[in-house]
């Protein structure tokens, strides 16, 4: 940790190209997406100059019967889908935390859904909810296979198994943020609860879960984060449909965006979305980080 | 004795839980891909397959497998390396001297690191079109390199925090500038945490999808998760070829998860809750 | 010609004071030994020598150049670290060769070097062996070599033999004084250990609170240290300190700590008014003897409280007047806790200090 002032000049020469790549590529497109989201801007009229609107852009947002149907399905799945990789992250964690023989294989193969590619994982689940040929109906319905169920063409169904995919791909993600948690709780303060007279149970809810706290909130929120942000399930698995029962705003997004070019409209809609990650972001940094960075900095 | 038992039962079915969670729906499209195609449309379906491989013969020659694998292999380590080229130094700078804006710096990329790809998409998109890099590798490349530099410096910079000062500053005696300091002692000992930070890095670019759909549009150019994704046959869904085609897109991270799940369970909670 | 020159440094970091207006000087060859409890600023001191951490103000000259706007590796000095620092990839050899590589010598040259320095620290055999293949002391012998063998114009010591245990540690004060008397280089020497101040240097510098307590050869710190703090900390037991107040009655000098008086028939040749005042007196616990008083000497009576087996000496806790008081004495079987003994000393063993500063105490003319 030198301080010398030609080491300051020599450390900031090596932070810039880093940061020189993350202004280009991350901050100034995220400002140029801010601006343009107060234009109204058309890929399709070409002749027509984009002209400041101001908010009406987010005005019309709010108004849209087809976003605020996707506000709903967004929230729906981020609710429920982070509560459910919470929970599984939670046994993950406890499971992979013990100290058994193979361990090692249990953490490899519980780190298997979070390496896949999101695009492998979306065909592979698009195909277990397959009408004909899928094993879900195998599982559920065997040979009765005039009991075979459209998982992906009726509304609720695909949106549970939209969630199902996500929790089974990233539980171990928050299991392993989870883990790091219940790594850092010293052992002797477990064994002084067992001498102390608790019980597994109550070793868990008073000693581990409180002292996990600070994991969990980190999980949940970097999966809060994370399901908001969920593209690559729904391009594959649904594009949206049935109708718009599995339209998260990321994919209305993309549509508008991209696929009707209503290109102040749409960036609008993702400026929403990034709006609302970068509050959860920042209120991770306030709730954990301050700490997270005082040590980073010692 | 008793309670011993109930826990040892309860860890017992605990990980079998775990593991085949995990792994069940990954086998289905295993047997899949080893299936003929006249097993593959039979309903009720069949669980066990006859051992056919005519799908992964088909996967290389009628749909370019080859072609997206390299694709993929280029674009990923392209962005590996060049992603720890920049990250290493700021990393270190980060970790070990007291720079101004320090706190900032390393909470801002944690920031970046959240950011919804769509918000970005756009711009970079204009900017690749000014660049000429819409439809190339290097167009795809540099966007990652942006979007995987904040996880790197985090795993690497909590990685060289971790090394005794003592070390450096020895080496800064015994006559190094900064940098030769971080070359010539630093880099060989945080070559686990380089490792880590790697393999991260390399996971995140092969697997990206957003960005390599929107920027390369020409078939021949596509990325391994674009090409699965935009997987189509004559008439009907190619189901067995899918499979196969995923099972090899997948092969080489299960063997990089089991050999390196001790460093990607530490590299990944850097930045985290661990740090 | 001085080997190092410190003027006027000071160090703070936000509102904390390191260290305060630090001055001090080593001549050529001299070895200085930086010594203090932990947390006095002594470490903070020996890494702005080094380069490692930059002054709040002040400056720092080695030889007769001044090296403020040198990074470390421009300064040409060597330091040995607490936790050796050994490059752990690299065998002992290469560890030696580092600085010489850094510096762009010819390797003929290194080749020579090396073999030097192995010969002097008697590490020939470890020569290809990596750090982690070496026993603490062994680490120790390599860590001096990769200083020595560079022939810098300044060796800098932090605190490097607090790792060993207490017999590796005799032994290597004892190599390391031959070193010096063999290399002759200019030396600093952190540590807070006063045996390792006491054996080692030639100028011991005590520092306490970020300051400069006394500048001294070591004789001069242990026998007149220049105020309570130096005195309580040099000298193990540590000296028996009174705090009271002091007034003088004509030739007489009246010391009174709580229920503890004692006039001193030896009064100081000032004047009243700096005779007077808050007062420290102090008293080495092997200054005092359990015998009645000869000529010349005081004595007061104490209980004993507890008697402490040091193997050649006891050491006697007594209580007087509410005060505790230390003797360092040869064994007596006799003795007991709760009796009642009278302790002696002369005079001139007597430290006053008053208003924190050394009074000279002077027996009393014939």
């Amino acid at each position: 940790m030198t301080a010398h002032p030609a080491d300051r000049a020599t450390a900031r020469i090596m932070v810039c190209p880093a940061l020189l790549f993350v202004a280009v590529f991350a901050l100034y497109p995220a400002m140029d997406s801010l601006v343009l989201s107060l234009h109204r801007l058309y890929v399709s009229l070409p002749g027509l100059e984009s002209s400041f609107i101001g908010f009406d852009n987010y005005a019309e947002l709010f108004r849209d019967p087809a976003a605020r149907q996707t506000f709903i399905v967004t929230l729906g799945f981020v609710v429920l889908s982070t509560a459910l990789e919470l929970l599984l992250g939670t046994g993950i964690a406890l499971v992979i935390h013990e100290r058994f023989t193979g361990r090692g294989g249990v953490r490899a193969a519980v780190l298997i859904p979070w390496a896949i590619p999101a695009v492998v994982a979306s065909q592979m689940w698009r195909f277990l909810a397959n009408d004909q040929y899928g094993a879900l109906n195998l599982m559920f319905f065997g040979d009765r296979t005039d009991a075979y169920v459209p998982w992906l063409a009726d509304p609720w169904t695909a949106f549970g198994v939209l969630v199902a995919a996500d929790v089974w791909k990233t539980s171990s993600f928050a299991g392993l943020l989870i883990l790091a948690g219940l790594q850092s709780i010293p052992e002797e303060t477990c064994d002084a609860a067992r001498i102390d007279g608790a019980g597994a149970w109550q070793r868990f809810r008073h000693i581990t879960l409180p002292l996990l706290k600070p994991a969990l909130l980190a999980a949940l929120l970097f999966r809060t984060i994370d399901a908001f942000r969920m593209f690559d399930l729904v391009f594959v698995m649904t594009q949206g449909g049935p109708g718009d029962a599995t339209q998260v705003i990321q994919f209305y997004g993309y549509k508008t965006l991209f696929v009707e070019g209503r290109v102040g409209y749409g960036t609008a809609v993702s400026v929403t979305v990034f709006a609302a990650t970068l509050l959860l972001s920042l209120a991770y940094l306030r709730a954990v980080g301050s700490t997270l960075l005082s040590r980073a900095s010692t | 004795m008793n309670t011993s038992h109930t826990q040892r039962a309860g860890l017992f079915a605990g990980v079998l839980l775990a593991v085949l969670g995990s792994l069940l729906p990954c086998l289905w499209f295993l047997l899949t891909s080893l299936k003929s195609p006249l097993q593959i449309e039979a309903i009720p379906p069949v669980w066990w397959p006859d051992g056919n491989l005519e799908f992964y013969i088909s996967v290389f020659t009628d749909h370019h497998m080859l072609t997206y694998m390299w694709n993929s292999l280029l674009v990923a380590s392209a962005t590996t390396v060049t992603a720890l080229v920049v990250a290493t130094p700021a990393a270190y700078a980060l970790a070990r001297f007291r720079l101004a804006g320090r706190a900032w710096i390393l909470g801002g990329l944690l920031c970046v690191a959240m950011f919804p790809h769509m918000v970005i998409a756009g711009p970079v998109w204009r900017i690749m079109e000014r660049l000429g890099g819409l439809n190339t590798h290097w167009g795809l490349v540099l966007p990652y390199i942006a979007l995987t530099l904040p996880l790197a410096i985090w795993v690497l910079a909590t990685f060289f925090r971790d090394l005794p000062a003592e070390l450096e500053e020895a080496a800064r005696m015994d006559g190094c500038t900064a940098w030769q300091a971080l070359r010539h002692v630093m880099l060989p000992l945080a070559a686990p945490g380089m490792f880590t930070a790697a393999i991260l890095t390399f996971i995140y670019a092969w697997n990206e999808f957003f960005f390599a759909l929107l920027i390369l549009t020409d078939p021949g150019r596509h990325t391994l998760p674009v090409g699965l994704a935009l997987f189509q046959g004559e008439f009907t869904m190619p189901w067995g070829e899918l499979a196969a085609a995923s099972v090899v897109a997948t092969a080489p991270l299960v063997i990089v998860v089991l050999v390196c799940q001790r460093g990607i369970i530490s590299g990944l909670s850097a930045g985290a809750v661990k740090a | 010609m001085a080997g190092l020159t410190l003027r006027h440094i000071e160090k703070t970091v936000g509102r904390t004071t390191i260290l305060r207006d630090v001055s001090l000087e080593a001549a050529e060859g001299e070895f200085v030994v930086l010594l203090g409890p932990s947390g006095c600023g002594k470490s903070t001191l020996l890494r702005i020598i080094a380069g490692l951490e930059s002054p709040t103000r002040g400056s720092v000259r080695i030889g007769n150049r001044p090296v403020d706007r040198l990074p470390p590796q421009e300064r040409d000095i060597a330091m040995v670290f607490q936790h050796y620092a050994l490059y752990p990839h690299l065998t002992v050899r290469a560890n030696l060769a580092f600085g010489l590589t850094m510096r762009k010598e010819a390797p003929s040259v290194i080749e020579s070097r090396i073999a030097e320095t192995a010969t002097l620290l008697d590490i020939h055999d470890l020569l290809d062996r990596k750090p982690r293949e070496l026993s603490g002391g062994q680490r120790q012998r390599v860590a001096m070599g990769r200083a020595i063998v560079r022939k810098p114009r300044l060796f800098l010591f932090d605190e490097p033999l607090s790792n060993l245990d207490a017999r590796l540690r005799a032994s290597m004060r004892v190599e390391l004084q031959k070193l010096h008397q063999c290399l002759g280089t200019t030396t600093v020497y952190v540590t807070h250990d006063q045996v390792e101040a006491m054996t080692l240097g030639q100028t011991i510098v005590v520092m306490n609170h970020g300051g400069i307590q006394q500048i001294g050869a070591p004789g001069r710190i242990y026998h007149e240290p220049a105020n309570p703090f130096v005195a309580g900390f040099i000298g193990n037991p540590p000296m028996n300190l009174f705090e009271g107040s002091c007034r003088r009655r004509g030739r007489e000098l009246d010391f009174r700590a709580g229920a503890l008086t004692l006039t001193m028939q030896a009064p100081v040749q000032d004047t009243d008014a700096a005779a007077s005042g808050h007062a420290t007196l102090g008293l080495r616990p092997e200054d005092i003897a359990l015998a009645p008083p000869g000529p010349g000497q005081s004595a007061f009576e104490g209980v004993i409280d507890v008697i402490e087996n040091l193997g050649g000496d006891h050491l006697v806790h007594l209580v007087v007047g509410g005060q505790r008081v230390m003797v360092r004495t040869a064994p007596d079987a006799a003795r007991r806790a709760g009796d009642v003994v009278t302790a002696s000393w002369s005079t001139n063993a007597l430290h006053l200090f008053i208003n924190r500063q050394r009074v000279p105490v002077r027996p009393q003319g014939p």
